[in-house]
């Protein structure tokens, strides 16, 4: 007897857990509300959306010429450009960065693609201390935990979660923990240390601007501003479709982020980065490298979810999908949860990387309702789906199911036949029109609700019969 | 090597976009874009401005010539206790304010920072005991209460950013409605200098139970003094 | 726009199987309009389950089927269901796009589909239509209807045209009730999920009774609410629409 899906294992575990549940709702409704008011508030948040698509389409039509433009641009700044075409090979390159350089210490601030090429765990094995200052992943780091959202990382964390954990593992007193400031002060004197002894700090980029060679990264913290002042180096991983032909376009893609992620205008750290520091400026690290990192991302370029790349990591997505709300994101058991997880993991690494992710979705469209450059996201999914049935993943049993339907439903005599004698076997085990219990494999649907016997005449005989009157 | 791997990254890549798999069947540039209407309009930007940063628990200060500004950053510095601050050489609003400090006894640190040895761990060390950090702005924007800050010689990253107090200068005809408004007014803003950052509000983090809290890595308190 | 006088009923497969009163209720309704209805004899399914959970194949044939049946005559055709609306509108010109003997077709069919409320309002123009009702009754918009056809006010205007019938708001009632087709059963803890949420917020809604265009979102709310013990009912527009005054 097969089981359902892991990926539905964990979410009824996840959807069980009320505290998780609450945290969810919370922070998703907040987030959800802030979106659609700084949308309204603007005079053309449509045609502004159009816009921004336009420019990611032209931009991945084109993406090799502007990546080119953008690292000429580096390098003329005195920057250097590394090519990295696997995690493998990334991570090869900063890890050489960084031993070359006989640091010991590097701190970072929000990257996803660090944790897509688990960057890390290959500088701990190097022996290099690694620190995310970015306060959610701080406390993930911290507690060997994951991130359950690519905006708000510890959505699954209570106060006192965090408090357990800085008594613990940080030795923090009593009144070092007394409440949420508190705490946030204390990781903030901790940090600041770390963030001055640095020898190297690692960043994400929001985006890269092809015409300066700039990258952007965009934090409330501060985090991103100080990992790309304060050591002495900086790299910065950029997957290779964050980018953005000139800094106008910058602009708009600026002007819906945060609207989009939190509902914020902008968020407090709008961070431009071009090129090391210059002859004559008084701070800044002296060496920038910046690691363009592919990934799977031309493989995904190629074919028919090519458009999971528009993405500008917003989270709009993540916030206003239902499945998300319920079950959260560990339940993805992927580095990008949510909608835009389902579509970019198995686009990124294969179905069989995660079989699971296309089918978490009711396809309601919501998603493609709120995104910000308005990628059709349920599409993909059941491109997805195509795909996993033609090679002959899922369930047989649906498969079987299928097809015998098929057979029936260009049938209609015999589709009629199966329709009366299905409505003549259930009558016996309906209690006023409803079963309680359907055997396997249909016991998933009455694990939650009952299932309606059908009538005992359908449609097509009532109509004939009421023809066959006239 | 690297250039091997970028030269079979951009086969890659150009192979892809060949494929034609991309939604839009032809994907020219769009263009500037152009805005339906002014968000805010040029009589009330000060306004509108002070409106966005007050409701971000910024501060925004009025004064009607530099001696009334200079005033103003004293009482901020004295508000906070300030022995040592932070500021920018290089701006003449910034400078009186600095001069004025000085005169009171306070000890203005150098924004240089070393790229190594003891120097370094020193200078950031020094630049860390600062309570205030005094810069101007290139430009301040309306529709999010934002100040703009270009690094360049004597205008360090620092002093926005270490000192847990932040006090900006800026005349008033440098507020302008959006940043798209001060790019048009100035194209090379962006790249003029190896950083440039848009600050709107003080710092912040929401990450635990998505509640409030100020002043995580960056400054706590912004104050914004508008002369003019 | 040209008067119409004669239309095709396309009850959908679940309506044919478990709800065969709410079709003859649509019959009813759109009689009483004076319009002549003919059901074509043997449509099944529109193929919507199958495409959704990648049986393209499958998914294709039954389209074929059903443009065969819906295009002998060229009366508009009327869908008691956003979701097979959708399917048929958008999905069909797209499915059979390459296939020189349906495209046309296709597009043709998709021309002249409506789901039920759309055609009520935005074909014939009604405000309301002469029925009665009594309670408090709250709308849940099926997905595909709403954000594939744009039909969310139109459920709204017609029931608030409904004697003694009270309209009270749904929270959430833009958010998926969890059905999603095969992932009823594929994903069943997840669409338990779903739909425990929702029905939270119907039992918070004081209504006695939810209106759906969609019998796929009703017949998996009804069975939802009767695990409950709720004694909240479940009906379909037509059911309301379409009874006697």
């Amino acid at each position: 007897m097969s089981q359902a899906p892991a990926f539905d294992r964990r979410a009824a575990a996840a959807a069980a857990d009320a505290k998780l549940g609450e945290a969810l709702r919370f922070t998703t409704g907040r987030l959800q509300a802030g979106r659609a008011a700084a949308l309204a508030e603007l005079p053309d948040a449509d045609a502004l959306r159009d816009h921004a698509r336009r420019v990611r389409a032209h931009t991945l039509r084109h993406l090799g010429r502007y990546l080119d433009q953008f690292a000429v641009q580096v390098e003329a700044l005195g920057g250097t450009v590394h090519w990295a075409t696997t995690a493998a090979d990334a991570v090869a390159v900063v890890v050489e960065i960084a031993t070359r350089r006989a640091a010991r210490l590097v701190v970072k601030s929000k990257s996803m693609l660090s944790e897509e090429i688990e960057l890390n765990h290959a500088l701990e094995q190097a022996g290099i201390r690694v620190v995310e200052t970015d306060l959610g992943e701080f406390i993930v780091q911290l507690a060997r935990d994951r991130p359950s959202h690519i905006i708000t990382p510890i959505v699954h964390w209570t106060r006192e979660d965090v408090a357990v954990l800085f008594r613990q593992r940080l030795g923090a007193a009593e009144q070092d923990v007394a409440d949420i400031p508190a705490m946030t002060a204390f990781a903030r004197r901790l940090l600041r240390r770390e963030f001055l002894a640095a020898d190297i700090g690692v960043s994400g980029v929001n985006f890269g601007v092809a015409s300066t060679g700039s990258i952007v990264t965009v934090t409330n913290e501060g985090n991103g501003r100080l990992t790309t002042t304060t050591p002495p180096l900086h790299v910065a991983l950029m997957g290779i479709e964050r980018i953005v032909p000139t800094v106008d376009d910058l602009e708009v893609m600026l002007r819906l982020l945060a609207r989009s992620a939190t509902g914020q205008k902008l968020s407090v750290y709008t961070n431009i980065v071009t090129g090391p520091r210059r002859d004559g400026e008084v701070d800044g690290p002296r060496e920038l490298h910046v690691v363009l990192v592919d990934n799977g991302r031309s493989t995904l370029l190629a074919g028919e979810l090519a458009e999971i790349l528009y993405c500008i990591r917003c989270g709009a997505c993540l916030n206003i999908c239902p499945v998300y709300q319920r079950v959260g994101g560990h339940t993805y058991d992927s580095v990008y949860p949510g909608p835009l997880g389902s579509v970019l993991t198995p686009g990124l690494h294969g179905l069989a990387a995660a079989p699971d992710l296309p089918q978490a979705s009711t396809l309601c469209g919501a998603c493609r309702d709120v995104c910000p450059v308005r990628i059709d996201i349920p599409r993909m999914l059941v491109a997805l789906r195509t795909s996993s049935v033609q090679q002959g993943l899922g369930p047989g049993w649906v498969r079987l199911g299928v097809k015998a339907h098929a057979w029936l439903a260009s049938r209609p005599r015999a589709y009629r036949a199966a329709l009366r004698a299905v409505g003549v076997a259930s009558a016996p085990l309906a209690r006023q029109g409803w079963m309680a219990r359907l055997p396997w494999p249909l016991s998933g649907w009455t694990a939650h609700r009952d299932f309606p016997a059908p009538a005992r005449r359908p449609f097509s005989a009532l109509w004939a019969e009421r023809r066959r009157a006239r | 090597m690297n250039t091997t791997e970028r030269e079979r990254m951009r086969a890659a890549l150009d192979r892809a976009s060949a494929a034609g798999f991309l939604p839009e069947a032809a994907a020219p540039h769009p263009g500037r874009f152009v805005q339906a209407a002014d968000t805010v309009a040029p009589a009330v930007l000060i306004e509108r401005f002070a409106h966005e940063l007050e409701s971000l628990a910024g501060h925004v200060h009025r004064a009607p010539d530099v001696e009334a500004a200079v005033a103003i950053v004293k009482r901020i510095a004295d508000d906070h206790g300030t022995r040592s601050f932070l500021a920018w050489r290089d701006d003449d609003l910034v400078r009186e304010a600095s001069s004025s400090l000085e005169r009171d006894g306070l000890v203005q640190k150098p924004q240089n920072v070393a790229l190594a040895g003891p120097e370094r761990v020193s200078s950031l060390a020094e630049i860390g005991t600062c309570a205030l950090g005094i810069t101007g702005a290139d430009f301040g924007l309306a529709d999010t209460g934002s100040v703009v800050l270009g690094c360049g010689p004597g205008r360090g990253r620092l002093a926005s950013l270490l000192p847990p107090v932040h006090v900006v200068m800026i005349r008033l005809e440098r507020i302008v409605a959006s940043l798209a408004h001060a790019l048009a007014a100035d194209p090379t803003l962006a790249s003029r200098g190896s950083n440039l950052v848009v600050i709107t509000g003080p710092s912040r983090t929401a990450d635990i139970e998505f509640t409030l809290s100020r002043g995580v890595h960056g400054p706590r308190e912004i104050h914004v003094v508008v002369v003019g | 726009m040209s008067r119409i006088t004669r239309v095709q009923l396309f009850v959908t497969c679940l309506v044919d199987a478990f709800a065969p009163r709410t079709g003859l209720a649509v019959v009813d309704l759109l009689e009483r309009l004076g319009l002549e209805v003919e059901c074509p004899d043997g449509l099944t399914c529109c193929g919507q389950p199958q495409l959704n959970g990648g049986f393209a194949m499958e998914a294709a044939a039954l389209a074929r089927r059903t443009v065969d049946l819906l295009t002998v005559d060229d009366a508009p055709v009327i869908v008691p269901s956003g979701s097979c609306t959708d399917m048929i509108v958008h999905q069909y010109p797209r499915l059979l796009a390459d296939d020189a003997r349906y495209a046309e077709r296709a597009r043709q069919l998709a021309s002249r589909c409506y789901e039920l409320s759309q055609f009520l309002v935005d074909v014939l123009g009604l405000e309301v239509v002469d029925a009665r009702g009594t309670g408090h009754v709250a709308y849940h918009a099926s997905c595909h209807g709403l954000r594939g056809l744009g039909v969310r006010r139109q459920p709204e205007q017609l029931l608030d045209g409904v004697d003694g019938l009270t309209r009270v708001p749904l929270s959430e009632a833009d958010v998926c009730c969890g059905f999603g087709g095969l992932f009823a059963v594929k994903m069943p803890g997840v669409s338990g999920a779903m739909l425990q949420r929702k029905l939270d917020a119907i039992e918070a809604s004081g209504a006695d009774t939810i209106v759906v265009t969609d019998l796929s979102c009703g017949l998996h709310i009804a069975g939802g609410l009767r695990r409950r013990g709720s004694r909240v009912r479940v009906v379909h527009l037509a059911d309301v629409l379409g009874a006697e005054p």
